[in-house]
């Protein structure tokens, strides 16, 4: 790997003219350069101090620091996070954070109030805000994709509208409507337009994973994590219940313990089965995405990131929460670490334009409801 | 005099991928940008420096998109104390230990002040606000979801409904003020004796609380210190308060699990709970004295209710009793006392 990266950095030591009319170019005169590892140089005693100083003055300033403490977090991961030793970055300016906060604390408050006050007047607000979402999420990518750079170049995205109901409105509804078995293909669907629309300068992005491989994840996720404790606890309280109508009705102590122990292996499966959905998922995504040519390589372990997720959770319970900071780094090196891009041609061919001003006002409803829009 | 310091960098033009392998200095006020076959000089105001962030590469950049990455932060560092550059006060903030530990003591206060003073006080405010026809209904809807699931018709004579009930209604409120309310009778055979208040005004009475009351004059007592309840919304306060505190911690304790923040949550609301009984404990013994009877019949309905608990308890081994801190009532010994001295 180090000897890789060595040997890329000195080819593209030297610039050259680029032509995007150039024919391709012959694979013998010009060597395919080699894979190149993501790399995360953040630290959790640094992320503490930025968390803890970003935490303090968004209580002394009653929340409206916040944009800019979102700024200054996400500027430590992009540009602790290194491909072929150069830097992401972000460029989101605080004030459009502040402007799409406030809009969507307005909006999502209101909701909520009126929701509160009457569920009548609650659906009234909160269909109009269901349909304008999917034109709020595009918005959304457009402002993060736009607002993040790699060497100087920003990433983009061009889906349509009409893409985005499709893939947050129509989709969804109807896996509603057939009881979630259409969720692995609704998640098809939801990384297909993301990925598929993502641009790197003037290099698109596409995305080829099949709804078959997501059904796969999504259902060995049912079945080892939910189906099977499902089962076991149907059965151990159907036992009890027998029992019960033959014996007394108060449960006795071994019947309890049993019970508990039941209840445990439920807790411990369904907390294991996030981790493992997670890792598939990453792991499967990106293995389906392609940058023009180059290819990218997720190997997330399932163990590993179990591991991380349970020892964090424990860690950040023992100490309070000061330990969550540690617990974000952990997680994300851990995530990006697993990653690999492989390039087909050298890196210092992407080519792209200046980037325009996006307003922030879909993000923030989209962090605020909850929605993940990361890459 | 600030010519020497020369910074090797990364330079990208912003439009292309393309590294070339620069350094970077400051001479005579003009930031100079050296390459093997190109140079670029700007004035100093023209040129921006990101924030140091850990051991990521710092950011040179110019107006055009064009920047210098970084990598040497020790070298930059000089270049940047021989231009007279100054962090911004945040950056040095997040990279002092001093203080950042100053900044956790300032979150732990707020957190504490917050939640013991700021929340009561604005929830109060907040609960003169909540509009009557929202009050009502969901009061109306908690004792309708009561009424199925736990508490059955009262089988109290109606007569003894009707006594209760107007004897009560002839009582006068201390500090003027009328507050509207009607009462009900339930009865409740896995619930016991015990009343409660509902934010719209309606009190709760189970007829087997009526049946532990030596007299009519004990349940005015326990009426009043539910009044005491609708009087001050304890209700919606609560309520209040609860949902606020639920969701700092579910945003604090973020991803963990909601499950981990409830056992927090129940904590924390069952000091205001404390306090609520406390403050209906102090409304009920104005009353009673007021209306010219003793605050001590409520001291001995207290006592009662927790004997016939305690009983209870006995009847049931193994539930364990609950300790003060965790409980939603104030120890009933201290409220006897505090009741008994008035």
């Amino acid at each position: 790997m180090a000897t890789g990266s060595v040997d890329s950095a000195h080819r593209e030591a030297r610039p050259r003219a680029v032509n995007t009319d150039h024919p391709l170019p012959d694979p013998v005169a010009e060597p395919v350069p080699a894979p190149e590892r993501l790399r995360f140089s953040g630290s959790g005693t640094e992320y503490f101090r930025i968390w803890i100083v970003n935490l303090a003055l968004v209580i002394v300033t009653l929340g409206i620091y916040s944009a800019w403490a979102k700024v200054r977090r996400l500027q430590y991961f992009y540009r602790n996070t290194q491909l072929a030793s150069s830097g992401f970055d972000y460029h989101g300016k605080p004030t459009a954070i502040l402007k799409g906060r406030i809009i969507a604390f307005v909006l999502v408050g209101g909701a909520n109030l009126a929701f509160n006050y009457s569920p009548v007047i609650g659906f009234l607000v909160f269909i109009p805000l269901g349909a304008v979402l999917p034109w709020l999420l595009v918005r959304s990518f457009k402002f993060r994709m736009q607002n993040t750079s790699w060497r100087g170049l920003r990433f983009g995205f061009r889906g349509t509208v009409a893409g985005s109901y499709k893939a947050f409105l129509l989709w969804p509804l109807l896996s509603v409507l057939t009881l979630g078995v259409l969720i692995p293909a609704t998640y098809r669907e939801f990384k297909a337009y993301q990925h598929g629309n993502s641009t790197f300068g003037h290099a698109p992005f596409s995305f080829a994973g099949t709804a078959k491989e997501f059904y796969k994840i999504f259902g060995k996720t049912f079945l080892f994590f939910l189906l099977g404790p499902v089962l076991v606890i149907a059965l151990f309280l159907a036992a009890v219940g027998v029992a019960g109508t033959r014996g007394s009705f108060r449960l006795d102590p071994l019947v309890a313990v049993a019970l508990g122990l039941a209840i445990f292996a439920f807790y411990a499966s369904v907390i294991a089965s996030g981790p493992y959905l997670a890792s598939q998922l990453q792991n499967h995504v990106w293995n389906s995405t392609r940058l023009e040519r180059h290819r990218f390589e997720s190997q997330v372990r399932f163990r590993t990131l179990l591991w991380i997720v349970v020892s964090n959770f424990v860690l950040t319970v023992l100490t309070v929460g000061l330990y969550r900071p540690f617990a974000v780094v952990r997680a994300a090196r851990y995530r990006i670490e697993s990653m690999t891009f492989i390039p087909s041609e050298p890196l210092d061919r992407f080519v792209g334009q200046r980037a325009r001003e996006v307003d922030a006002v879909g993000e923030e409803l989209g962090e605020f409801l909850d929605i993940d829009i990361a890459l | 005099m600030n010519g020497h310091v020369e910074v090797s960098c990364d330079y990208f033009d912003g439009r292309t991928t393309v590294r070339q392998r620069a350094t970077l200095t400051v001479l005579e006020g003009r930031v100079v940008v050296q390459a093997q076959d190109f140079r670029r000089e700007e004035p100093l105001s023209a040129v921006r420096v990101s924030e140091r962030m850990g051991k990521a590469a710092r950011i040179v950049s110019f107006a055009d998109g064009a920047f210098c990455e970084v990598h040497d932060h020790e070298a930059l560092q000089q270049l940047l104390d021989a231009t007279g550059f100054r962090e911004p006060l945040v950056a040095r903030m997040q990279t002092r230990w001093s203080l950042a530990l100053g900044a956790v003591a300032c979150c732990a206060l707020a957190v504490v002040l917050g939640y013991l003073y700021a929340l009561p006080w604005l929830a109060a405010l907040a609960a003169e606000h909540v509009p009557a026809s929202a009050v009502e209904s969901m009061s109306a809807q908690t004792l309708e979801l009561l009424d199925r699931h736990l508490l059955d018709p009262t089988e109290l004579p109606q007569e003894v409904r009707d006594r209760l009930s107007k004897r009560f209604a002839a009582m006068t409120p201390p500090e003027d003020a009328k507050v509207a309310h009607r009462i009900e009778f339930r009865a409740a055979p896995r619930v016991g004796p015990n009343a409660f208040a509902l934010p719209s005004g309606t009190i709760v009475v189970t007829d087997a609380l009526v049946e532990l009351a030596a007299s009519d004059e004990e349940v005015m007592a326990v009426l009043c210190h539910e009044l005491g309840h609708v009087q001050e919304k304890h209700g919606i306060r609560q309520v209040l308060q609860s949902s606020v505190v639920g969701l700092f911690l579910t945003w604090y304790l973020g991803d963990l699990s909601s499950l981990i923040a409830a056992v927090p949550a129940a904590i924390l609301d069952a000091r205001y709970s404390r306090d609520h009984e406390r403050a209906a404990d102090a409304y009920a013994a104005r009353m009673l004295r007021f209306n010219a009877m003793s605050p001590a019949l409520l001291a001995s309905m207290l006592e009662k209710l927790e004997k016939s608990r305690r009983d209870e308890r006995r009847d049931q081994p193994g539930s364990p009793s609950p300790k003060d801190y965790l409980s939603t009532h104030p120890a009933t010994d201290e409220r006897m006392r505090a009741l008994r001295s008035q």
